[in-house]
């Protein structure tokens, strides 16, 4: 029944919407390029949209005799179609030279689907490309903030208010290191020097851990304080819940240049809140379970048990939840862009097309179309979480 | 006998202006539009339509609104404008001819022999709010807070550095003496446009006549060595003197109303003023209100102009306007225009690079050569700038008789390009198709980086499309984005390949010397390219001098030639303004020169207004 | 109650701290120099000469209190002498003891010597330093500059650590911490005046966050009125989803077996998934644009902001018809999150014997959905509702990007534009201010009005 139920709740719509547009954005450069896929020429196979610099020196000779395979669109996101610029539709009249070098109307094989933007860069290929994009972005994000999440709501799900208790003289040479490296940073700039001192200060600090671990030095060793980690972790999901998203962003893309990592960064830094309290809540609720019990019973201890043991049983909410987040963060990265604070403004994204065509609205192909594809990506996301939460129940 | 010359103030323009002249410009029969060489005047309508509003205000679209109304310590160009409104200055820029006129003042300053003494001679008929006549006391004042230590106008310190003195001519109620401190070519444009205070209001205590312009000179004087100055300072710089109506006053036929921050300036214009009597065509006023409304959006500052809810704007977006054009209630309603300015757009192209090995390429003449021949000009005006915007040859505006059209465009050539490169040795090719060459010993691609700005969205359209150009000829670009200062510190401390901008300039001559004189390269100044050499230096020099024009023309022309021999920069295209102004008004006229529009002028049609008794 | 009354206010004071420190972060810590970005920002550049640059850089960067130590700590190395660090607001001995400090390592790289002279002075010495290197400026400087201003015991100290760097390399691998009493998070926190700089703060306890710097106005003053309109949106659409959710929830579980009702939650979540930017758009470019429909304005409306809130409160409702849009694009999505949420949990909720019980009483379906039963899903409907606040702050922005509102996101939207970090530090501190509070509120409501929390809190505590 377990089992059945498991197979069943993967087997839906949604899912398989997801699953093409990752396939799509994966497959872009395949389906939708003005470079040949494959070309046969004097008996040598090659694959110029692979390397696409390498392309240039062969525009120059003669392709005669040879044999080319090409993709299904013939347009690569962002190069400009001179015949068509300035924001042809996709019903409108587009142009295309024929052999003699005369104006006609485009071939249907040709023809821009979903229209043109001013450069004259088609819009489907910008679509799958910016899905590419969007979902990179947003992909790795959530990656980085569920790990983020796992590890600090763990750690106060774990310890709870008062079991994290560490020996007072180790937490001073913690400290002492940690002034030691921030001092390094600030103050001695040269790396050779710097690199040095870190080595240096960390084999003194492993030393006196030694002399520590040692029986001897039980006496002081033992002098404990606690962490209240739990009540920290509070505070600090506090401030990031409290800040707006969109302004925790804006606020910080200001200090970093605009560019993938950064979006990236900042995404997960501030989408992590959620999540971890959801696998703090289930910690808690898990940690007095009698299988837990066993397990520290039978000497399963620390990282072992938690990845093993405490996981797997909270898996499918952490689950759902990160579904969340990822729709959360493509919604907040297309609304980025859509600002124009995003990615570098050289990249294509689904939000920057929008934006796009809101400064030109009698575009309307420019806005109707990556919102509609951006809808039903999200919309998809929130079905297949919707669904995985109904069959957990 | 006095030619002045006004301090030609560069101005980045960090909202790129593109496009259009006035040829095409539909005349209509309704219109009797007159055009003389330097403006256009706008003809009354022949209707008057019955949705118009009657009301004798004018609504004028702004994308910022100003950083304060502060006599004195503010710097953005909006104040500016709006100063024209609100204060009188002893010398003003005649828009109409684009020279420098008298303003309060009854006559040009009298120069004494040494040309450091400027004596001003105040109008009798200028009167402040209270009635007060102005007097040299107020002029004397007013300098006197514009170099106090203590006043927050670090933007302007340098320029009243020049000033060592100002004083009361012996013997004349109405003359003010003011002592330069070196001979300087903008010694009398320096009072152009600047407003003069009331000594009375701003300084009831008369604090300031304690102190000396020698004390302000001295640069070990301390303002908190002084109790009463300082304090005198502080609450002059405080922020009601540049947001409260109470505490802003000037000599201008309007007086700020209210400002609601973030959204719209209200000026009303004073009751029984001077100007009403005044026969300057500059001073007059007719509207009962100026209505400033910031609204940055393009697409809801059309809707709104389609719903008429703003009588003007100068800032309009050039496709936004194109578009409306397009629209028959819009022509109905409006008068919509691209005027031609005085600025222009290029792409400096470093010339002595320092740092970027790549760049080397750049310090052969043949490359700058070949990639001015790459630069899609025409397809950019074409595309981004709807056709709107002409191409120039140089720095000098089209419609100025300084124009040297002895030079010819460079147009888009890839194969003169590619034969310009195979000649200078830039013949070997990369395996990803980019041209390389040996340059002392070192291997150097040519693949330059192109700075621009992030303001608007037509720099990262043109970028693109120079891109895609230069690809053809084996020159590979990378685009970077930046923001103004990066873009300034890049240019200023020469750590760029080609930078993309444009300059703002005005119809008085031209000062050569910020843009490309050598010592402006060696001070970090504007001269991003490294252009200039003993010759061109010395061409530059005496142009800063020179004031006879016939004289001048030549040496202008003769600099043109040379910015155009050496290609430090790609010119692009020169700017134009795009405005729109309600046809319910008659006698607003549009000007090259900044700010393009006198909103003062604006006389509502006499069709529309009904007599209404007055109770 | 008075305990976990104390204990949530300490929590909240807790975070509150967090949220000043975070927000003097992001006002610090710059990818530039401040006194610098000011200056190119209002076109000083064009002042040519680069002794004009130098004087105007001189002076903004006193008025700034840029001079001053970020902290109350600082971590330097033992080497440097104490005069060094307090030195009064001199920015020039600051940059001539970091220099000497730095010229007698060989090994001294040249980025640092450029950041710490870009951040302590202006560029005219960045330009010398290139030029002829760290102790030849060290020395041209002593030379150019009147001796009389610098004092004794400066002098001698900065002899000392030049013969210290020589003989005692080693110090400067020895961290001290410093307490600095002057500092500029204490400035900018408690507020103070700083002699001889003109530097004048109230400190953000008494709501200045300190000037703009693109606008040079009070941050306060700027930010107060779009911050209350924003606020005002958000409580709207807060207060009318609200009820309406209850209502809409209440309707669709009543009405669940009719075919309306089947086919309203995919409709409800795929219009909770367009994009608000997107639908912001559509709703313009029909509702309130000349050529489709024109029913609804598209300008901003313009507030009264000058006598106080009164006035403002007014000139907002009497201007109502501009605030349709926004509303709607700002509330729907929480309208069908929460209207969703009150129909699963009703659905849940229906499932409990005691439903059974009532029915069985004989209680109308209507009465058990609407009074029985929604009674119990409040407070869990109420906390999420709270949750979402937040979001609506942060919906602002796209709200005020799309329909000009003068609210906050324009406010952010336009010192985002300008890198305007006191501005942006400002409304940071703000809405996280203000949301932290409502989640204070709503934790002290929600223990109040549910028993269960109230109980349980009371076993702990007894």
């Amino acid at each position: 029944m377990g089992e059945m139920n498991n197979r069943n709740k993967w087997n839906h719509w949604s899912l398989k919407v997801i699953v093409f547009y990752v396939f799509i954005s994966l497959l872009a450069p395949v389906i939708s390029n003005d470079l040949p896929l494959l070309r046969i020429y004097q008996g040598e196979w090659s694959f110029p949209f692979l390397n696409q610099e390498q392309e240039y020196n062969f525009s120059e000779k003669t392709i005669d005799g040879g044999f080319e395979i090409h993709a299904p669109f013939g347009y690569s996101s962002g190069k400009s179609d001179p015949l068509n610029m300035s924001f042809r539709g996709p019903f409108d009249h587009q142009l295309a030279q024929n052999k003699k070098g005369e104006l006609v109307e485009i071939p249907l094989m040709k023809r821009h689907w979903l229209g043109t933007n001013l450069l004259g860069s088609d819009l489907l290929a910008d679509i799958l490309y910016g899905t590419r994009v969007s979902l990179f972005i947003s992909v790795i994000a959530t990656l980085l903030a569920s790990v983020l999440a796992l590890f600090l709501g763990f750690l106060a799900g774990w310890f709870g208010p008062t079991s994290l208790k560490i020996s007072a003289v180790k937490m001073l040479l913690i400290f002492l290191l940690f002034i030691f490296w921030v001092h390094l940073l600030l103050n001695v700039e040269s790396s050779a020097e710097g690199w040095l001192g870190w080595g240096v200060s960390l084999f003194v600090f492993i030393f006196m851990m030694k002399i520590l671990a040692k029986r001897k030095m039980d006496v002081i060793a033992n002098v404990k304080i606690f962490i209240p980690i739990d009540a920290i972790f509070l505070r600090i999901s506090e401030l990031f819940s409290a800040i707006p998203r969109v302004i925790l962003v804006l606020a910080f893309i200001q200090l970093l240049s605009a560019s993938l990592l950064s979006i990236i960064l900042l995404l997960a830094l501030s989408a992590w809140v959620d999540l971890a309290r959801i696998v703090r809540a289930e910690l808690q609720s898990i940690k007095s379970m009698t299988y837990v019990d066993a397990a520290v019973m039978s000497g399963i201890h620390g990282a072992r048990l938690l990845l093993i043991q405490i996981l797997p049983n909270i898996w499918p909410t952490v689950l759902v939840f990160m579904l969340y987040t990822f729709a959360g963060n493509i919604a907040i990265e297309a609304g980025l862009s859509f600002l124009g604070f995003g990615v570098p403004a050289t990249v294509k994204t689904l939000g920057g097309l929008i934006s796009e065509g809101k400064n030109n609205f009698e575009a309307w192909w420019m806005i109707v179309f990556p919102g509609l594809w951006l809808s039903v990506l999200i919309y998809s996301m929130f079905c297949l979480s919707d669904r995985l939460r109904k069959t957990e129940n | 006998m006095l030619r002045t010359m006004k301090k030609i103030n560069l101005v980045l323009l960090v909202h790129l202006s593109l496009f259009l002249t006035l040829s095409c410009g539909s005349k209509k029969k309704v219109d009797v539009t007159v055009e003389s060489g330097n403006y256009i005047e706008l003809g009354a309508p022949s209707v008057f339509l019955d949705s118009w509003s009657k009301e004798n205000e004018v609504v004028i679209h702004e994308l910022n609104e100003p950083d304060n109304l502060h006599p004195c310590n503010g710097t953005s160009q909006v104040r500016s404008e709006m100063f024209l409104y609100l204060h009188g200055s002893l010398l003003r820029t005649d828009l109409r001819s684009g020279t420098v006129q008298p303003g309060i003042c009854k006559s040009m300053p009298e120069i004494s022999k040494d040309q450091l003494d400027l004596i001003f001679d105040l109008r009798e008929d200028i009167k402040w709010d209270d009635n007060t006549l102005i007097s040299p006391d107020d002029v004397i004042f007013t300098v006197k807070v514009a170099k106090n230590p203590g006043t927050n106008n670090a933007a302007f310190k340098p320029y009243f550095d020049l000033v060592e003195k100002v004083e009361r001519v012996p013997n004349s109620a109405t003359k003010v003496l003011i002592r330069m401190k070196k001979v300087y070519v903008q010694n009398v444009a320096l009072w152009a446009d600047y407003p003069i205070i009331q000594k009375s209001f701003y300084d009831p205590k008369n604090v300031l006549d304690q102190f000396s312009f020698e004390q302000f000179n001295d640069t070990n004087f301390h303002v908190d060595q002084f109790n009463d100055l300082n304090e005198w300072s502080t609450n002059f710089n405080s922020p009601p003197y540049g947001f409260d109506a109470k505490l802003i006053s000037g000599l201008g036929p309007y007086r700020l109303k209210e400002w609601q921050q973030g959204q719209l300036l209200v000026f009303e214009k004073k009751k029984n003023h001077w100007s009403d009597k005044s026969k300057v065509y500059a001073e007059k006023s007719y509207p009962n209100k100026l209505i400033f409304k910031v609204n940055k959006d393009a697409i809801s500052t059309q809707l709104a102009f389609l719903k008429q809810e703003f009588d003007a704007s100068t800032s309009l977006s050039s496709r936004g306007l194109i578009e409306m054009k397009s629209d028959s209630m819009f022509n109905q309603n409006y008068h919509g225009r691209f005027v031609d300015v005085y600025g222009y757009t290029f792409i400096a192209l470093n010339t002595k690079p320092e740092l970027s090995n790549n760049a080397l390429a750049l310090s052969e003449l043949e490359v700058r050569k070949a990639l001015a021949s790459l630069t899609p000009v025409q397809p950019i005006i074409d595309v981004v700038c709807k056709g709107v915007n002409k191409p120039v040859v140089g720095p000098v505006a089209r419609m100025k008789g300084s124009y040297n059209s002895d030079l010819h465009l460079i147009l888009l050539d890839v194969k003169k390009a590619n034969e310009i490169f195979d000649a200078a040795k830039w013949n070997e090719r990369d395996k990803d198709g980019v041209r390389v060459k040996m340059i002392d010993g070192k291997k150097v691609r040519l693949e330059l980086e192109l700075a621009f700005l992030s303001t608007t969205p037509e720099w990262r359209e043109m970028a693109l499309m120079i891109e895609a150009s230069m690809k053809q000829a084996g020159v590979k670009v990378n685009l970077n984005m930046t923001d103004l200062q990066t873009w300034l510190d890049k240019g200023t401390s020469h750590h760029f390949d080609m930078i993309m901008g444009s300059w703002n300039s005005s119809a008085l001559p031209e000062d050569y010397a910020q843009l490309w004189a050598t010592s402006s390269w060696k001070e970090n100044g504007l001269n991003f390219s490294g252009f200039g050499n003993e010759k061109t230096d010395a061409i530059i020099d005496s142009l800063a001098v020179t004031m006879d024009e016939s004289a001048r023309l030549g040496m202008e022309k003769r600099i043109q030639a040379e910015i155009y021999s050496e290609y430090p920069y790609i010119f692009l295209y020169g700017l134009v303004r795009r405005t729109a102004i309600h046809r319910r008004f008659s006698g607003a006229e549009l000007y090259g020169e900044r700010p393009g529009v006198l909103f003062n002028m604006f006389k509502l049609s006499s069709i529309g207004v009904k007599t209404s008794a007055t109770p | 109650m008075m305990s976990r009354l104390i204990k949530r206010f300490l929590q909240t004071l807790v975070s509150l701290l967090l949220l000043v420190l975070f927000s003097f972060f992001l006002s610090r810590v710059l990818p530039g120099d401040p006194a610098k970005y000011i200056l190119t920002f209002n076109n000083s550049q064009v002042v040519s000469s680069a002794e004009g640059r130098a004087k105007c850089y001189e002076q903004q960067y006193r008025q700034m209190g840029l001079h001053l130590p970020f902290f109350y700590f600082s971590l330097e190395s033992i080497l440097l002498p104490d005069s060094f660090i307090h030195l009064p607001d001199n920015d020039f001995k600051f940059l001539l003891c970091s220099l000497s400090y730095y010229s007698g390592s060989p090994r001294l790289s040249y980025s640092l010597a450029k950041k710490i002279v870009a951040n302590k002075e202006n560029e005219f010495l960045v330009a010398s330093f290139q030029r002829v290197g760290v102790s030849r400026a060290v020395d041209d400087l002593l030379a150019n500059r009147d001796v009389t201003e610098i004092d004794e015991k400066f002098l001698i100290d900065l002899s000392q650590l030049k013969s210290d760097h020589e003989n005692q390399y080693w110090k400067r691998w020895i961290p001290s911490i410093r307490w600095n009493a002057e500092n500029q998070f204490h400035l900018w926190c408690f507020g103070g005046r700083l002699d001889g700089s003109g530097f004048v703060s109230k400190g953000i306890v008494r709501g200045d966050f300190g000037k703009s710097w693109t606008r040079g106005g009070d941050v306060f003053e700027m930010v107060k009125f779009p911050f209350l309109l924003t606020l005002f949106l958000s409580v709207f659409v807060l207060l009318v989803t609200f009820p309406l959710a209850l209502i809409t929830g209440g309707w669709l579980v009543f009405y669940q077996r009719k075919w309306y009702a089947k086919i309203q939650k995919p409709l409800f979540i795929f219009t909770y998934s367009i994009p608000t930017f997107w639908m912001g758009t559509a709703l313009l470019l029909f509702f309130a644009n000349p050529r489709m429909l024109d029913w609804l304005p598209s300008a901003s409306p313009v507030l009264e902001t000058k006598n106080g809130f009164g006035s403002w409160f007014l000139s907002l409702v009497s201007q109502a018809e501009y605030l349709i849009i926004p509303l709607f694009t700002l509330g729907y999505s929480t309208l069908i999150y929460l209207s969703q949420m009150v129909f699963e949990l009703l659905k849940d909720e229906l499932q409990k014997p005691y439903v059974l019980t009532l029915r069985a009483v004989g209680s109308s379906e209507r009465k058990i959905i609407f009074y029985y039963s929604m009674k119990n899903i409040l407070v869990p409907v109420i906390v999420s509702g709270m949750s979402v606040f937040p979001l609506l702050l942060g919906g602002s922005v796209i709200i005020d990007f799309l329909f000009t509102m003068p609210g906050m996101g324009s406010s952010m939207l336009q010192a985002c534009d300008q890198k305007d970090f006191p501005v942006i530090s400002g409304i940071l501190f703000v809405s996280g201010l203000v949301t932290m509070l409502s989640f204070a509120l709503t934790d002290l409501f929600t223990s109040q009005v549910n028993p269960l929390i109230r109980q349980s809190n009371f076993k702990k505590n007894g």
